[in-house]
């Protein structure tokens, strides 16, 4: 029998991968029977596809007059950086 | 209209106006220390201009400089690597306790709290986006890189791997650190307190 502590394993590996029939059904019944693993399972699907969303928005349609979103750089970064250039390509 | 005019400006001036805040959105989530961000973006940037390409202002161009800011950080994940002639620490000896969460038996001592996610909500919310970078810059160095690559980056399990030299089974050991370490980051310091914040 498979712990909680495997399970929470299993269940972040289903998020990418097919898992072998074993654990599949291993999984399943684990879930049907633990009110605390299945709350773990749905609060880790949610997150991830919260991430999904936020990270596939930022980089693949986020147009390029949005706001790009923070942290941003630090203006006294920006500064230095652009000193640092100009500096480099003067030598 | 912005009160900076691009065309006007030198050419460093250009690419530090452009690109530095997306490319030091991109390194401060995978090394977090604000001043080795700084100096990778500045190579990242010499790197563009000495490659005499045109200013272009364009998205392409973003992506272009975010590949070589990608192997910039690469590059300084193996050097500090090879600094401290160590592994990094993949988040098993200092966990901050996933270990301590379950029972001997592998029980759940504390199980998950009762939240559940209002993603639309969340996605416009920028409190809660704060309280995630500060909890992933609070993970330890491997799982905190798997998670960017795999999870901010998509990309895949074996590219991963190979760049960051792990085993697979490393990697699925890390990840899933990665993901419990966050919900439980979340937890404590967004969902358990979420009266509060559905109450804005």
């Amino acid at each position: 029998m498979l712990s909680c502590k495997d399970i929470a394993r299993l269940v972040s590996d289903s998020l990418d991968r097919k898992l072998p029939p074993r654990q599949r059904l291993e999984l399943r019944l684990h879930l049907m029977m633990c009110g605390a693993c299945s709350t773990y399972r749905r609060q880790i699907t949610e997150l991830n596809r919260l991430f999904q969303r936020r990270f596939h928005d930022a980089t693949g349609s986020r147009s390029d007059d949005a706001e790009p979103s923070p942290p941003r750089c630090p203006e006294e970064a920006k500064e230095r950086i652009e000193a640092w250039l100009k500096q480099r390509l003067n030598d | 209209m912005s009160t900076h005019d691009v065309d006007t400006m030198s050419g460093p001036e250009q690419w530090v106006f452009s690109y530095s805040d997306a490319l030091y959105r991109y390194a401060i989530t995978r090394v977090s220390d604000p001043n080795t961000a700084e100096d990778l973006i500045q190579d990242t940037l010499l790197a563009a201009i000495q490659s005499q390409r045109s200013f272009r202002g364009d998205s392409h161009e973003r992506t272009w400089l975010i590949g070589i800011l990608r192997h910039k950080v690469l590059d300084h994940y193996r050097a500090v690597k090879r600094r401290h002639e160590v592994q990094i620490g993949d988040g098993a000896e200092c966990d901050g306790g996933i270990e301590a969460w379950f029972t001997a038996k592998g029980g759940w001592k504390q199980p998950p709290g009762k939240w559940s996610i209002q993603s639309d909500q969340l996605m416009e919310n920028k409190e809660f986006w704060d309280v995630f970078e500060q909890c992933l810059d609070g993970l330890p160095d491997r799982p905190r890189q798997v998670f960017a690559m795999k999870v901010v980056d998509d990309q895949d399990s074996e590219t991963v791997c190979k760049e960051l030299d792990i085993t697979p089974t490393n990697y699925w050991v890390v990840l899933h650190r990665a993901r419990a370490m966050l919900r439980d980051c979340l937890e404590k310091r967004w969902f358990a307190t979420e009266p509060k914040n559905n109450g804005k």
